[in-house]
């Protein structure tokens, strides 16, 4: 049995006394604050990495040998620059990413079709110089094709002829996959709010309630141990939940600022998507808020209790990064707390289809699981060991 | 009234209380006294309802500390031998804490807060956080928080323990008011000093076991000594061990 009004005297006190813990109260705000700066960078990093490659700008020595390759690649959107001097300097002077050499008998052997060597210089240790080497490199290629077609044509052979095998690239990566990855962080940044926001709080109202020996006095009042537990979980539950929302409103008004089109991201941050995504967060802080409870009730002090949160927030990591090797998949990976949540909001930011009992399975997982964690630290306080320690 | 019944408590190989029977009358202090180790910090916490009693019987009104457990909790004032507060909560809200979860409604918790801030002269340290309290301080918030429902049985672990002179007069004329408010009032302590000009009753353990037990008048006879503090030496030496 519980009773309300004790554990309702509890949650308020353990709140008040949490909001004006300023150490739980800094690292509570630490990623609400920060993760939507760092959404903020990643995107406009991401957007300038994109630009980059629209607008390719190509230095050229020798441009006026082979009038017809530089109108060639003029029409495919890029800018031909003149380049003078040494263009392996210039390389290693990191000037230009990528230099490219039309040699001066180009006009003499192309003209009795004998292949000409086109000198591309870069530096392949340079992560942005691989891309516009390879947009090179692939219109020489193809431009090499077409004339060698029409040379074999001009001699009666059909081009095809060369072309034993040819690959196709089928891109099935949808608009909405490829903005799904880019979004990624967002539920991630939520979900460790979830774990972070109410630690402090905690470890504090538990571990810290018998490192200062006030457990005893409060636990010879007539009260329930289990409302003790529940009060205790649901205020840091309240800073749990608080502090994945506010994570979540700053992250979609960081959002709103970054131009998403130009990333080809057909998400839009509005209300009601964050609504749907707060209801899918609440189950878990709930139950992160169980865990922490009952992991710091477990630690012998303060200091053991601190050291076993680094481990509790790495719990519901553990899925992500057996999903990088293998993908886990199937309908019961809805059951995994942390894990149905990260699923659940990237469809929802990425507007695939979600279903009901998807969200059921998520959250009913995560309250069985809060339940059992509650039970175990009820069961943790009741003992007279966690008031003396013998 | 508190009785104790052949209360027996050990912790694996240690037997911290062989055999303690005792009862505590409402109107008369009754002391507990022993040297450290004798088992009476056990005794009151199997009386607070926090340990459970191998065997025996604990009483408070005549209920079952072990059966009602919440019925008993209601019915005491506890002074804990650690004054543990919380130091981010001022002196009231500590009190305020422990009187609604003793059941107090609103009007009652403000009228006994403003009482026992008179009495224990706490006005001005009320509203102040408990961080960096002198021990004199913490242990006014702590009697406080202990006597806010109005208890019937006060259960004290040596409260008079590293305090100056002051606080600890204090705390003597606030065991004086309460026995006059016809409670029942047990507390430990090592110091016989104390124990001689404050109780009624004294009851004597050493070695988990009562050894002596009586009104100090009683004591100094059966122990056939004039001083009270020879009296205890004998009888705690000539316990077995």
């Amino acid at each position: 049995m519980i009773s309300i009004r004790q554990m309702n005297i509890v949650y308020r006190k353990e709140l008040l006394d949490g909001i004006r813990d300023k150490r739980a109260i800094f690292t509570a705000i630490v990623i609400p604050l920060f993760s939507p700066l760092m959404i903020y960078f990643l995107f406009n990093a991401m957007i300038d990495l994109r630009e980059d490659l629209k607008e390719t700008e190509l230095m050229i020595a020798g441009a006026s040998n082979a009038p017809d390759l530089v109108e060639y690649m003029r029409q495919r959107n890029v800018k031909i620059v003149e380049f003078e001097g040494d263009a392996e300097q210039a390389i290693r002077d990191k000037t230009y990413n990528l230099v490219m050499l039309i040699p001066e008998n180009y006009a003499s052997r192309f003209s009795r079709s004998k292949p000409v060597s086109i000198k591309l210089f870069s530096d392949s240790s340079r992560q942005t110089a691989r891309a516009e080497y390879r947009r090179a490199e692939r219109m020489i290629e193809a431009y090499a094709r077409t004339i060698g077609a029409m040379r074999l044509m001009a001699r009666g052979v059909a081009p095809g002829i060369l072309d034993a095998l040819e690959v196709r690239e089928m891109d099935m990566a949808s608009k909405e996959d490829r903005s799904a990855s880019a979004l990624k962080f967002i539920p991630l940044f939520v979900i460790l709010s979830a774990f972070v926001c109410g630690m402090g709080l905690a470890i504090d109202s538990t571990a810290g309630e018998r490192e200062r020996f006030s457990i005893e006095a409060l636990l010879v009042n007539p009260v329930k141990r289990s409302s003790v537990v529940l009060g205790k979980w649901l205020s840091a539950s309240t800073l749990a939940a608080v502090g994945s929302i506010v994570t979540l409103m700053f992250s979609f008004y960081v959002m709103s600022l970054v131009p998403l089109e130009e990333m080809g991201i057909t998400f839009k941050p509005e209300l009601s998507v964050m609504v749907s995504l707060s209801l899918v967060m609440l189950p878990l802080a709930l139950f992160a808020s169980s865990l922490l409870i009952t992991m710091a009730t477990f630690a012998k002090s303060f200091k053991d209790a601190q050291s076993y949160m680094g481990f509790a927030i790495l719990l519901p990591m553990v899925p992500f990064m057996i999903n990088q090797f293998s993908p886990i998949e199937g309908s019961w990976t809805y059951l995994i707390p942390g894990f149905s949540q990260q699923t659940l909001m990237e469809n929802v930011m990425s507007s695939k289809s979600t279903e009901v009992w998807q969200y059921a399975a998520s959250a009913l997982s995560a309250l069985v699981l809060s339940g059992v964690m509650l039970f175990a630290s009820t069961k943790l306080f009741s003992g007279e060991k966690i008031i003396y320690n013998k | 009234m508190i009785e104790v019944n052949g209360l027996k408590k050990s912790f694996g190989e240690v037997s911290a209380v062989r055999d303690v029977s005792f009862t505590a009358r409402d109107g008369e202090v009754t002391g507990l006294l022993g040297p450290n180790g004798a088992g009476k910090s056990t005794t009151l916490r199997v009386l607070y309802g926090l340990m459970q009693a191998d065997a025996g019987t604990a009483l408070i009104d005549g209920f079952s500390v072990e059966k009602n457990r919440l019925e008993t909790q209601s019915r005491i004032g506890v002074l804990p031998d650690t004054l543990g507060l919380y130091p981010r909560l001022t002196a009231v809200e500590h009190i305020h804490y422990f009187g609604r979860l003793q059941g107090l409604g609103e009007d009652q918790l403000e009228r006994n807060t403003a009482g026992l801030i008179d009495t224990l002269d706490m006005q001005g340290i009320a509203h102040r956080r408990t961080e960096g309290f002198s021990q004199g301080e913490r242990m006014k918030v702590c009697l406080a928080r202990a006597l806010v429902h109005d208890p019937g049985n006060i259960l004290l672990d040596e409260p008079t323990n590293g305090l100056d002179v002051m606080t600890t007069r204090s705390v003597r004329e606030m065991i004086m008011r309460l026995k006059s408010e016809r409670k029942a009032v047990l507390f430990s302590s090592h110091q016989m000093h104390e124990v001689s000009s404050l109780c009624d009753q004294i009851v004597i353990v050493a070695a988990g076991c009562v050894v002596a037990h009586g009104s100090p008048d009683a004591i100094r006879d059966k122990s056939g000594c004039q001083n009270l503090e020879d009296a205890f030496v004998k009888l705690a030496e000539g316990s077995p061990r």
